[in-house]
């Protein structure tokens, strides 16, 4: 059993359709919980449904002061920032981050502080720099930073800026995140001492 | 139960990671606050009192829309001082006071003018093939 037991995604233009893809390679036993952000309109409710038609993973909208437990997948409903504090769901409706609510950086800030070296966050295709400082934040708790390659993105900004401004660990196209997640989880596989 | 109120409380907060910074000579997008600057590694970001947080490029789009809006807002402004000089210009008309109503017309032509200089410099921006995208492509 690995210590990584926080995956934390933020996507946002074609993260929906790239979310589809990575959560229907993740299983239904992960050792993990998965919290996903992606940048929506305030309308748009859905997004739980649409993942959990995709993957076998148990798949819910967060609701404030939700316990947080591994095998499960949290997805930030409209309009609220979801951030993690003492394994449970904290939903706001503070300022919007970035632009955003809800934003990635609040979620990836609030799980590198709860979670430290339990973390890894994934930042997807999406425009502008949401997400970088969170990933930052991951990094210098002890965690582990993934972010899809820009050349295989259908937006690039979002994954090329967070690797401007952050050492990554890695740095892989959409179709080989989920084995990777799952190796991590798992503890098969640490990121190396060098990296790209 | 006292985690039960934290988080109740929590919830009702602003804010959930409280940054701290320096004062910046630049005001918030979104409440005209003054913003605070957030030296995070290499990266600088703007946090505002209210709790509005910009990454850099989410801040150079808040004030690209803030320019835009005020922009509109003194268009909108130049329009109407127009209008409403044309109809005092044509009151006064009415009362034979031809001069003087010659003088409101030609007050009113210029806001017009001015008007129409604002929407020119609008349209020539917006114009540009998404132009937010483009020069954030050229930075790289």
């Amino acid at each position: 059993m690995s210590a990584h037991r926080m995956i934390v995604i933020g996507a946002s233009a074609g993260g929906i359709e790239a979310l589809q893809q990575l959560v229907s390679g993740l299983p239904r036993d992960l050792g993990a919980a998965v919290l996903v952000v992606v940048h929506t309109s305030a309308q748009n409710g859905y997004l739980a449904d649409v993942l959990a038609r995709q993957t076998p993973l148990n798949t819910v909208k967060a609701r404030h002061d939700m316990p947080i437990s591994s095998g499960r997948m949290y997805i930030a409903p409209p309009d609220h920032h979801l951030t993690v504090e003492d394994s449970r769901v904290v939903l706001t409706r503070g300022p919007k981050v970035n632009r955003h609510r809800p934003a990635i950086d609040p979620l990836f800030e609030s799980a590198a502080q709860a979670y430290r070296r339990g973390v890894i966050g994934v930042v997807l295709t999406g425009y502008l720099d949401d997400g970088s400082a969170g990933l930052a934040a991951v990094k210098s708790s002890g965690g582990i930073a993934v972010v899809q390659d820009p050349a295989d993105a259908v937006v690039p900004n979002m994954p090329r800026n967070a690797l401007m401004h952050v050492n990554v660990d890695f740095c892989l196209p959409l179709s080989q995140i989920a084995p990777l997640l799952i190796e991590l989880v798992e503890g098969k596989k640490v990121p190396g001492k060098k990296r790209k | 139960m006292e985690r039960r109120a934290r988080l109740k409380r929590r919830s009702g907060e602003s804010t959930k990671v409280k940054h701290q910074g320096e004062p910046s000579v630049f005001t918030c997008p979104d409440c005209q606050g003054t913003l605070f600057s957030l030296r995070d590694g290499g990266m600088i970001r703007f946090q505002c009192r209210i709790g509005h947080l910009y990454s850099p490029e989410s801040m150079l789009e808040a004030q690209d829309d803030n320019v835009e809006r005020l922009m509109w807002s003194a268009t909108r402004a130049l329009e109407e001082q127009a209008e409403y000089i044309s109809q005092m210009a044509d009151q006064i008309a009415k009362a034979s006071d031809q001069p003087t109503a010659d003088g409101y017309a030609a007050k009113s032509r210029s806001a017009m003018e001015k008007a129409r200089k604002l929407r020119l410099l609008l349209d020539t921006d917006l114009t540009l093939p998404n132009g937010r995208i483009a020069r954030s492509a050229q930075s790289r």
